[in-house]
């Protein structure tokens, strides 16, 4: 089997947007939606900090679907419309979307997006991979692991274009793969363990 | 800005990860229409199938990155961006600028059509011209300077991403006259190891410090304003290395250093003066490598601090080949030419001759540190006794060290080549120059740009007369009587980031004759000229060939990835029509292919020789330069093209302004008793971001998602003012003001307030962020190699609710 995935050393992690502005070119992510995300930890401003000056930390956290093994979004979805596939990936049919956003509820992490209105883009046309579906009003979407570059054999986009190479992407059912050694070695961690959904998505320092 | 984009960097990790209403409703946009059975099945389409192609061209030099993308265009529109194939997989990169072109290039601040002015100089009120009327009245313009009061009264100031090629010397204009901008701390640098970019340039690359084990950064956010370093600071940060950022901000870089010590802003000369003191005391400095490579054991004359020759000077620069400088010989007990044959000199000495006193500069040097123990360096800079001992020793006895500084910080003081000075005294008394790898010092964000990897392309022959003024000597700022500008024709928003003190400088460009703006965008600096010549993005060209770089270790050509935009035109179609109408159709290039092929087929720099146009163009516009080193340094071999040939740490020029060797100096305006600060208690810092490259994507609609432009300060100083992060300030000096929102941070030193340099006025609720800035020009200035420096950050204000 394969079961993509991801992992992140956050030590690496500069907080600079770029995997985001990546994702939203590759993937066509209309303006006021994001498949992905920096979140400053415990601050409210990017430029904040925690503690008081001069006793400082700041930590960033990238977030995006976790391709969960036990995806609760999966389990709560009525049409059967996410789906796990083949490669370990939760993707989402779109057509089959009624966009009764059970999914967004379901998922602790956060990490979908719905199309409350015709999606505005600047500039307005499709940008991004031409092969990537184009999403219309009224349907839940999210991170796919960039299943067209990962079906071709690339990279997802946020790793191709991370200035610190701070992500790495692979197949965790490989043990020798550079992604599973990364696992083990560091002794990575996932979000929200007690959760229990088995995130594909592994953090380290 | 949508409510629901913009919170979506305000969430914590707690809230971001508890799947509540609320949580989820923030990325949601308003709006709950009901919505048809039909719109609500339709099926998702994939793109229509399209016409695709790909371009390929280099994005920005002024970010010190020369990324090189590779463009996918669907029916006709830039579509996708990438990360072009590099023969050095390094290289291999871009950022959210990068990214953030696929809205860009088509902004609604893109100049569309040449513009003439109608309002007063300023007001932004234009009509719209023919292509043939702007350039008609550009070279009328430029003849009636030239006749007026001669060539040398035109200021041309190019953007440093221009892709004009002969117009400056065509209009034989002085270039960027006394700029006065990054060569602060460059000014006191260089000289004493003749870098040749005279900036600061950093001594090796930054790939080098994994070899280091002690690293100083000081004033440098680094993993913000040069991104595609980042891989090279965490693989020497995983190789062992502790990197200590210094910087009165919590920045980017100081969180993801191994330590962060905040400083007073302006003392980073106090900090470097202290910790020589401390390397004096110990003895921890290299005293054979001083000896040999160093002017350090060279005697001065104490009546006069003039360095004592062979025979009297006719100028410092006189070489010591010509005219050796004098030492006193350990072997012979005598003094002998510093060059003589095993020659031992004395490094810590003081003699008597014919009743005249001589002493090394080493000893000088020891002598005025007296001045900066470290209890007094201490209260300076705010860093206390106990740490400044702790990483002096570090810095000094667990090399190899880096010494890193930045452009942003130190640099924008008044005393900016104090610091520089200081800053190449104290990595030379560690030997850090030429020695070891993983040693160091400089600014590493140039070096990048300009030092390592570039190759050197020939000028196109242009008849003699076509030549580059210089700026008159006497004058200091290009705003002066002295300099002569009667016209200026400018790039890239240069009036906004060149100047300080806007309504002073706007003042002065009203007296002006004549002025011209070649620009892509409409930045605030457009609205001061009488012509807009809307010019092309890197994207675009009428031809398939564009220009040539030799940046970054490989060649760099520029190809088509969309036809020009609206009705901009290249910038080499704007100075050939331009060139045509001043008689000089006929000396400039065709095409930029002629061009380019002129400058391969004549490259005399073997790092280029043999490069062929086919060669770039099959490789899709990247081909590795000859024989570049896997890791550049500079000075192997104790080479300095200095005067004596050495490290010549004693610059004789300024002995009159009391700064031979290093002194302390307040800065200008921003120091501690400045009785100013009862009014105006704040020090001002612009600072740079990533997501800008200064004036430059503050109109991307992609960046705003992500950034709005905010007046950062500390709770301490909020809470005395009775702000809160949200409310619209008012920053006010004497020279100015402008408000917009601010913002409460931690992350910003107390006594001290930041914003993000280069935002257009009209992204700002009022005024201009240039208006309060201090334009102070110093009297060493004119001594200086390049210049005095504006002292940007040297400002004090108030911050009040608006």
């Amino acid at each position: 089997m394969t079961r993509f995935g991801l992992a992140i050393d956050l030590s690496r992690c500069t907080g600079c947007n770029t995997c985001v502005m990546a994702c939203k070119m590759q993937n066509n992510v209309p303006m006021s939606l994001a498949w992905n995300r920096v979140v400053v930890e415990d601050c409210d401003f990017e430029v904040g900090a925690v503690g008081t000056y001069p006793n400082l930390t700041r930590s960033y956290l990238p977030i995006a679907c976790q391709h969960c093994e036990n995806p609760a979004c999966l389990r709560v979805c009525p049409t059967g419309a996410t789906y796990k596939d083949d490669k370990g990936r939760v993707e989402i049919d779109y057509d089959k979307c009624i966009g009764c956003r059970m999914c967004m509820a379901a998922c602790p992490y956060n990490a979908r997006v719905f199309n409350w209105e015709d999606p505005v883009r600047d500039p307005d046309f499709n940008y991004g991979d031409k092969d990537v579906p184009v999403r219309p009003k009224g349907v839940v979407e999210k991170c796919t692991l960039c299943k067209e570059r990962t079906d071709r054999g690339d990279e997802p986009m946020c790793v191709r274009c991370c200035l610190s190479k701070a992500r790495t992407f692979g197949d965790l059912d490989d043990p020798e793969s550079e992604i599973s050694r990364l696992v083990r070695e560091k002794k990575a961690g996932v979000l929200l363990e007690e959760q229990g959904t088995r995130p594909q998505v592994h953090y380290f320092n | 800005m949508s409510e629901a984009n913009g919170s979506q960097n305000v969430l914590t990790r707690r809230s971001f990860l508890k799947a509540s209403g609320a949580a989820v409703g923030a990325l949601g946009l308003a709006g709950t229409a009901m919505l048809t059975a039909d719109e609500w099945l339709a099926p998702a389409q994939a793109h229509a199938d399209e016409q695709e192609r790909t371009g390929y061209t280099f994005h920005y030099r002024h970010c010190q990155c020369n990324c090189h993308l590779k463009c996918t265009v669907r029916d006709g529109r830039m579509a996708f961006i990438e990360p072009n194939d590099w023969p050095d997989k390094r290289n291999e990169t871009i950022c959210l600028k990068g990214i953030s072109e696929i809205q860009h290039v088509y902004s609604v601040d893109r100049l569309q059509v040449p513009l003439k002015r109608v309002g007063e100089r300023g007001s932004g009120e234009f009509v719209e011209i023919t292509w043939d009327e702007a350039l008609d009245a550009v070279a009328q313009g430029i003849q009636k300077v030239w006749s007026d009061y001669g060539k040398q009264a035109i200021a041309y100031m190019p953007s440093v991403d221009t892709l004009s090629v002969n117009l400056g010397r065509i209009l034989g204009a002085q270039e960027k006259p006394h700029r006065g901008i990054d060569i602060g701390l460059g000014n006191g640098f260089s000289p004493a190891i003749a870098e040749s970019g005279g900036q600061g340039a950093a001594s090796n690359e930054m790939k080098d410090w994994k070899n280091a084990k002690t690293i100083l950064n000081v004033g440098c956010n680094v993993l913000e304003t040069c991104m595609v370093t980042a891989p090279y600071f965490f693989e020497a940060l995983e190789a062992g290395a502790e990197i200590i950022t210094i910087d009165p901000n919590y920045c980017t870089t100081a969180a993801k250093s191994s330590r962060w010590i905040p400083i007073e802003p302006g003392t980073d000369a106090a900090l470097y003066l202290g910790m020589m003191s401390l390397i004096l005391e110990n003895e921890w400095y290299d005293e054979a490598y001083l000896r040999e490579n160093t002017s350090m054991p060279f005697l001065v004359d104490e009546a006069d601090g003039s360095l004592l020759r062979d025979h009297p000077a006719e100028s410092p620069k006189e070489t010591g080949a010509d005219n050796p400088f004098m030492v006193w010989d350990a072997v012979s007990d005598s003094m002998q030419p510093y060059d003589a044959d095993g020659v031992d000199p004395k490094l810590d000495a003081s003699i008597e001759i014919d009743g005249k006193t001589y002493s090394t500069v080493f000893r000088k040097f020891k002598k005025q540190h007296e001045a900066y123990p470290i209890e007094w360096a201490a209260e300076k800079t705010g860093v206390s006794e106990e740490v400044l001992r702790e990483i002096t020793e570090k810095y000094a006895c667990n090399g190899p060290s880096i010494l890193s500084f930045g452009f942003g910080g130190a640099d924008k003081f008044s005393n900016a080549d104090v610091s520089g000075h200081a800053a190449v005294v104290l990595a030379t008394l560690v030997g850090t120059f030429g020695s070891e790898d993983g040693a160091g010092a400089g600014a590493y964000v140039n070096a990048y740009q300009k030092v390592f990897g570039a190759g050197k392309l020939p000028n196109w022959p242009l008849p003699e007369e076509c030549k580059a003024a210089s700026a008159p000597k006497e004058s200091v700022d290009i705003r002066d009587d002295k300099s002569g500008i009667r016209m200026l024709y400018f790039q890239d928003g240069a009036i906004q980031q060149c100047s300080a003190n806007m309504n002073e400088t706007a003042k002065w460009i009203d007296t002006l004759d004549f002025v011209v703006a070649q620009e892509i965008y409409h930045t605030p600096s457009v609205d001061y000229a009488d012509i807009v010549l809307p010019t092309c993005s890197h994207f675009e060209l009428d031809q398939e060939i564009g220009s040539l770089r030799a940046l970054r270790g490989h060649a760099l050509l520029q190809q088509k990835v969309l036809d020009p935009l609206f009705e901009s035109r290249t910038d080499f179609w704007i100075e050939t029509e331009i060139a045509k109408r001043l008689g000089y159709g006929d000396a400039i290039p065709e095409s930029y292919e002629e061009l380019v092929r002129y400058q391969l087929d004549n490259a005399k720099d073997e790092a280029v020789k043999g490069i062929t146009l086919e060669e770039l163009i099959e490789s899709n516009g990247v081909v590795a330069l000859n024989d570049q080193p896997e890791i550049a340094r500079s000075y192997v071999g104790q080479k300095y093209a200095t005067a004596s040939g050495k490290i010549d740490l004693y610059y004789e020029n300024l002995v009159n302004y009391g700064q031979a060797l290093p002194a302390w100096e307040d800065p200008c305006e921003a120091y501690a008793g400045n009785p100013l600060r009862d009014e105006y208690p704040l020090q001002f810092f612009q600072r740079r971001t990533k997501y800008h490259i200064h004036c430059n994507m503050v109109d991307s609609t992609w960046i705003q998602q992500f950034f709005k432009p905010s007046v950062e300060m500390n709770p301490v100083d909020a809470e005395s003012r009775g702000l809160a992060s949200g409310d619209i300030v008012e920053v006010v000096n004497d020279r100015g003001s402008f408000s917009c929102e601010c913002v409460i941070t931690n992350a910003i030193r107390p006594g001290t307030v930041a914003v993000v340099e280069g935002i257009w006025d009209k992204y700002l609720e009022s005024g201009a962020i240039q208006s309060v800035t201090n334009d102070t020009a110093i009297d060493r200035g004119p001594a200086l190699p390049k210049g005095r420096v504006i002292p940007f950050n040297d400002t004090l204000v108030e911050v009040k609710k608006a």
